[in-house]
C-alpha cells in the first residue's frame, strides 16, 4: 500500500480505535449481569468490536482480527452464563498494548503539501472525528487571519500620522502568512472522495482469495473533495458492506464489486455494488424465525422493503457460524448505525443480477465566498457574488436611484441593531436597478464551508445556512432574494422614504401560512414587520422592538390573542398601541369582547382581504 | 468540546458504578423547574454540556413548533436549541444566559436548561397520572418523568 495511504489509515484507525477502546470499557463497566440475558445489552459493545475487528484487517494487523474475535467470543460467553468477568478488561488492555505495539509510537505522521508534519493523537468524541481536530486549526487561523486584516485596517487608519512602512510591510506579509495557514488548514479539513475506498480494493482482494473466489473491483467515484469526518465515519460502514458482498453470493470465478460516489445537490451518494446472486431473503427469514424476532406468518406478512430492513438489525446473521470476517449479525449493525448518524439513509437494490447499497448522506458542507459583516453584535456572512458594490456613506449619501432596504440585521428579524449601517452593500434588482441593505461592520472576503439549516420554520429565507467559527456558528445570508424584488415591491423604500422611517407592524399569528401571506402583504406596501407565533413570543419581541400597530390572531398556543391584549393594555407603554384582532372566529360575541379589552379593529379570516388589511392598517396608524 | 463530552460521560458512568447498586433504580438526570423535579431517563440524553455558544435565531423562528433560541455546534452539526422555559410558555429566566445543555439522543437537539442538573437513581416502574402535558407520570417520590416524545411530534 502506498505510504501516504498506509498513514493516512493508521490516522484514522487509531482515532477510532481509542474511542471504541473508551466506549467498550464504559458499556463494560455499566453491564449489569442478571438484568437481562440477551445481546442487545452489549450491542454497542459488540459493534464497536466487530468494526474494530475489520478495522485491523483492514490494515492487515496480523494477529490483531484473532484477539478480537476472541474478544467477542468472551462477550458472548458472559451474557450466557450470566456472568461478568473482571478478566474482560485485562483483556481489553493487552488488546491496547498489542495495538500500540504495532502502531509504534504515539505520534502519527501525515503528509501535508509536501511536508511531513506530526500531529499528537488525542481523544474525540464520536462522530467528531478527525475533523475536529483539523477543524479547529481552521477555525484558529481564520481567526488570525481576522485579527490581521483588524490589524492592517487599524494600521491604515494611522497611515497620515506617518507610522513607518516597514510595519505595514510586515503586517502583509503575516496576514499572506496567515492565509497561506489557513489554505492548509482546509486541505487538512476536505479530502478527496477516492479516500472514501482507500484500502478497500486491497482488502477485498485479498479477502477474495482466502475464499478461493476471483473477484474485478471497479470504481466509479466523481472527483470532488469530502468532509473528512463524514470519510472517516464511512469507511467501517464500506468495509463491512464489502465484506457482505464478498460473503454473501458473489460468483465465485467472475466476481465483480463497484464502489461507487456522486454528488447530487444535498446529499452524498456511495454505493457499493456486485453482482451476486442477490440478498438471501429465505436464509434471512429463518435467521429471523429461528431467533424468535417474528413468526414465519408475521414475517410472510412484511412487505419486501420490510424484510430486506432486517439484514440491519443487530446480532441477527444468516450464517449458522461466525468466522473472523462475518457471522456476528453486526456488520450490517454498523452500517446502519453509521448512516443514521450522519443522518442519511440506505436504499437497497436486489435481485438475481446482484444488489446495490446505496448510502444517501445530507450533503452537509458547501463552499460560498462570502462577505463577513456585522450588525450590532451579530456576525453575518453575507455570499459575495450578488454583491455589486461595497459603500461606506452616510443615509443621506445614498446615491440616485439608489433603494435603501433597510439595515441587514433589522430586515432579517434581529430588530434594529442601533450600530449606525456605517457601510452599503449594493445588489442589482432583475429590473436593473440598484437595491442597498445598511450593515455596521465589514470585514473580509472569505471562502467559507456552510451547511445547510433544515427543518426550521420562520427561518428568514434570506438565511441560507451557517458557517462554523469558534466553538459557534454565524448566520450564512444569500441576497439573491432582494435582487429578484420587483420595483413596485420597494418603489416607497427611497431615499426620501427610508425604511428606517417605515411604520415598523407586529405581526402574530401560530400559522406560519396567515404570518407569511400577511407579512407578504404588509412588506410589498412598504411596510415593516415583524412576527411572532404567539402572544408570549409578541411581548418578548415588544421588550426590545418599538412597533406602530400589532395584528394579532385570537387562538394561540402559550398565550392567545385576548391574554395578549389585555397584558398589552395593561402596560403603560403599550395601552395605546394600535391592535386589530384577525381570526377565524368572527362572531359578534368574539368581536365584542375583544373591543372591550381595547382592540382596534376586529377582521375575520373569511372576509380578509388585502385591501381591508392595508386600509385598516393606515386608518389606525 | 469532545474531551469535555468524554470527561462528562466519564463522570455519569463513574458516578452510576457506586450508585446503582438497586437494580430496580434507573439513573436519571434531574431538572429542578421552581419547585418541580423532572427526570429524564439516561439513556435519552446523549451528552450534558455545561456551556455553549449559541448562535442566536431571530425571534420568530421555530423547530418543529417549538420556540427555537438558536442554534450551537456539536459534533460540528448545527443542532436546534429549544428553552425549557418556552416549552412550559414561559418567558426564559434572567439566569438563560447561565443554561446548561442537554443533547438528546436520536432526536438531534439541544435543551437549554436553567439551573442545576444533577443525577438521580429512581425506579421509575411504578407511576401515577398527572394532569400535564409534560409528564409521562409522577414518582411516589414527587419526581415527574418528562415526556420527551412531544418535543419531536410535527406540531403540538
Amino acid at each position: 500500500m502506498e505510504k501516504r495511504v498506509q498513514n493516512s489509515l493508521l490516522k484514522a484507525f487509531r482515532e477510532e480505535f481509542h474511542t471504541d477502546l473508551a466506549a467498550i470499557r464504559a458499556d463494560w463497566t455499566q453491564y449489569s449481569p442478571g438484568q437481562s440475558t440477551n445481546v442487545g445489552d452489549l450491542s454497542d459493545l459488540l459493534r464497536r468490536l466487530h468494526t474494530m475487528k475489520g478495522s485491523t484487517r483492514l490494515l492487515s494487523f496480523d494477529g490483531l482480527p484473532e484477539m478480537i474475535h476472541g474478544l467477542e467470543e468472551f462477550v458472548l460467553e458472559a451474557l450466557n452464563r450470566k456472568r461478568k468477568p473482571e478478566s474482560f478488561l485485562d483483556r481489553l488492555s493487552d488488546l491496547e498494548e498489542a495495538v500500540a505495539q504495532r502502531l509504534g509510537t504515539s505520534e502519527v505522521s501525515v503528509e501535508l503539501d509536501g511536508q511531513m508534519v506530526t500531529a499528537e493523537h488525542h481523544r474525540q468524541d464520536q462522530g467528531a472525528g478527525e475533523l475536529s481536530a483539523a477543524y479547529r486549526v481552521l477555525l484558529d487561523v481564520d481567526e488570525l487571519v481576522q485579527i490581521g486584516e483588524t490589524l492592517r485596517k487599524d494600521f491604515l487608519s494611522l497611515a497620515s500620522a506617518k507610522e513607518g512602512t516597514w510595519l505595514g510591510h510586515h503586517l502583509e506579509l503575516m496576514v499572506e502568512k496567515a492565509k497561506s495557514l489557513r489554505e492548509k488548514a482546509r486541505q487538512m479539513s476536505l479530502i478527496p472522495s477516492t479516500e472514501l475506498f482507500v484500502g478497500l480494493t486491497e482488502l477485498v482482494r485479498r479477502l477474495a482469495r482466502e475464499q478461493g473466489k476471483k473477484v474485478t473491483v471497479d470504481h466509479q467515484v466523481a472527483s470532488d473533495h469530502l468532509e473528512r469526518s463524514v470519510v472517516l465515519s464511512l469507511r467501517p460502514a464500506l468495509l463491512h458492506l464489502s465484506q457482505n458482498a464478498l460473503t454473501h453470493g458473489i460468483p465465485l470465478d467472475s466476481g465483480m464489486i463497484r464502489f461507487g460516489y456522486e454528488r447530487r445537490p444535498t446529499e452524498l451518494v456511495v454505493t457499493v455494488s456486485d453482482n451476486g446472486s442477490g440478498l438471501p431473503l429465505g436464509a434471512l427469514r429463518e435467521a429471523v424465525v429461528r431467533g424468535g424476532y417474528l413468526t414465519a406468518e408475521a414475517w410472510d406478512a412484511l412487505s419486501s422493503d420490510e424484510q430486506l430492513s432486517w439484514i440491519f438489525h443487530p446480532g441477527l446473521s444468516t450464517k449458522t457460524e461466525a468466522d473472523l470476517s462475518s457471522g456476528r449479525g453486526m456488520g450490517m449493525a454498523v452500517v446502519a448505525e453509521t448512516v443514521e448518524r450522519l443522518g442519511g439513509r440506505i436504499e437497497i437494490d436486489s435481485g438475481a443480477e446482484g444488489t446495490e447499497f446505496r448510502l444517501l448522506i445530507p450533503s452537509h458542507w458547501n463552499l460560498r465566498d462570502v462577505l463577513q459583516v456585522s450588525c450590532g453584535r451579530q456576525q453575518l456572512c453575507v455570499v459575495s457574488r450578488q454583491i455589486q458594490r461595497v459603500e461606506s456613506a452616510k443615509l443621506s449619501e445614498v446615491g440616485e436611484g439608489v433603494r435603501y432596504l433597510g439595515s441587514l440585521g433589522s430586515l432579517l428579524g434581529y430588530g434594529e441593531t442601533g450600530g449606525g449601517s456605517h457601510y452599503r452593500l449594493l445588489i442589482e434588482s432583475s429590473e436593473g436597478k440598484l437595491l442597498a441593505v445598511g450593515v455596521d461592520d465589514i470585514g473580509a472576503f472569505e471562502e467559507v464551508l456552510v451547511t445547510p439549516l433544515d427543518g426550521f420554520e420562520n427561518l428568514p429565507s434570506m438565511m441560507v445556512g451557517v458557517t462554523p467559527k469558534g466553538e459557534s456558528f454565524v448566520p450564512v445570508v444569500s441576497l439573491k432574494h432582494f435582487s429578484s424584488l420587483r420595483s413596485e415591491s420597494v418603489a416607497s423604500r427611497t431615499v426620501s422614504d427610508a425604511p428606517t422611517k417605515a411604520p415598523l407592524l407586529l405581526v402574530v399569528d401560530d400559522s406560519i401560512t396567515t404570518r407569511s401571506l400577511v407579512t407578504g402583504i404588509l412588506e410589498s406596501d412598504g411596510f415593516r414587520v415583524l412576527t411572532a407565533a404567539d402572544g408570549q413570543e409578541a411581548l418578548d419581541v415588544l421588550k426590545t422592538e418599538s412597533v406602530s400597530l400589532v395584528i394579532s390572531d385570537l387562538q394561540m398556543p402559550v398565550l392567545d390573542g385576548l391574554g395578549f391584549l389585555e397584558i398589552l393594555r395593561a402596560q403603560p407603554e403599550t395601552a395605546h398601541l394600535p391592535f386589530v384582532l384577525l381570526t377565524s372566529i368572527d362572531d359578534v360575541a368574539t368581536f365584542e369582547k375583544a373591543s372591550g379589552l381595547g382592540a382596534d379593529r376586529c377582521l375575520g379570516k373569511q372576509n380578509f382581504t388585502q385591501d381591508l388589511l392595508l386600509r385598516t392598517v393606515k386608518e389606525l396608524l | 468540546m469532545s474531551e469535555e463530552i468524554l470527561r462528562q460521560r466519564a463522570q455519569i458512568y463513574g458516578r452510576g458504578i457506586t450508585k446503582a447498586d438497586d437494580r430496580r433504580l434507573r439513573r436519571c438526570l434531574e431538572v429542578r423547574d421552581e419547585e418541580k423535579r423532572w427526570l429524564l431517563p439516561d439513556e435519552a440524553v446523549e451528552v450534558l454540556l455545561p456551556v455553549a455558544d449559541i448562535m442566536p435565531f431571530p425571534t420568530a423562528v421555530r423547530w418543529r413548533g417549538w420556540p427555537c433560541k438558536g442554534v450551537l455546534s456539536y459534533a460540528l452539526q448545527p443542532l436546534p436549541v429549544l428553552s425549557w422555559s418556552a416549552l412550559f410558555g414561559r418567558p426564559d429566566p434572567p439566569s438563560a444566559n447561565k443554561d446548561s445543555f442537554l443533547i438528546l439522543r436520536g432526536s438531534r437537539l439541544a435543551l437549554a436548561v436553567p439551573g442545576h442538573v444533577s443525577l438521580a437513581f429512581e425506579d421509575l416502574s411504578e407511576t401515577l397520572p398527572e394532569d400535564e402535558p409534560w409528564s409521562l407520570g409522577r414518582l411516589r417520590t414527587g419526581a415527574s418523568i418528562l415526556n420527551l416524545a412531544r418535543l419531536t411530534r410535527e406540531t403540538q
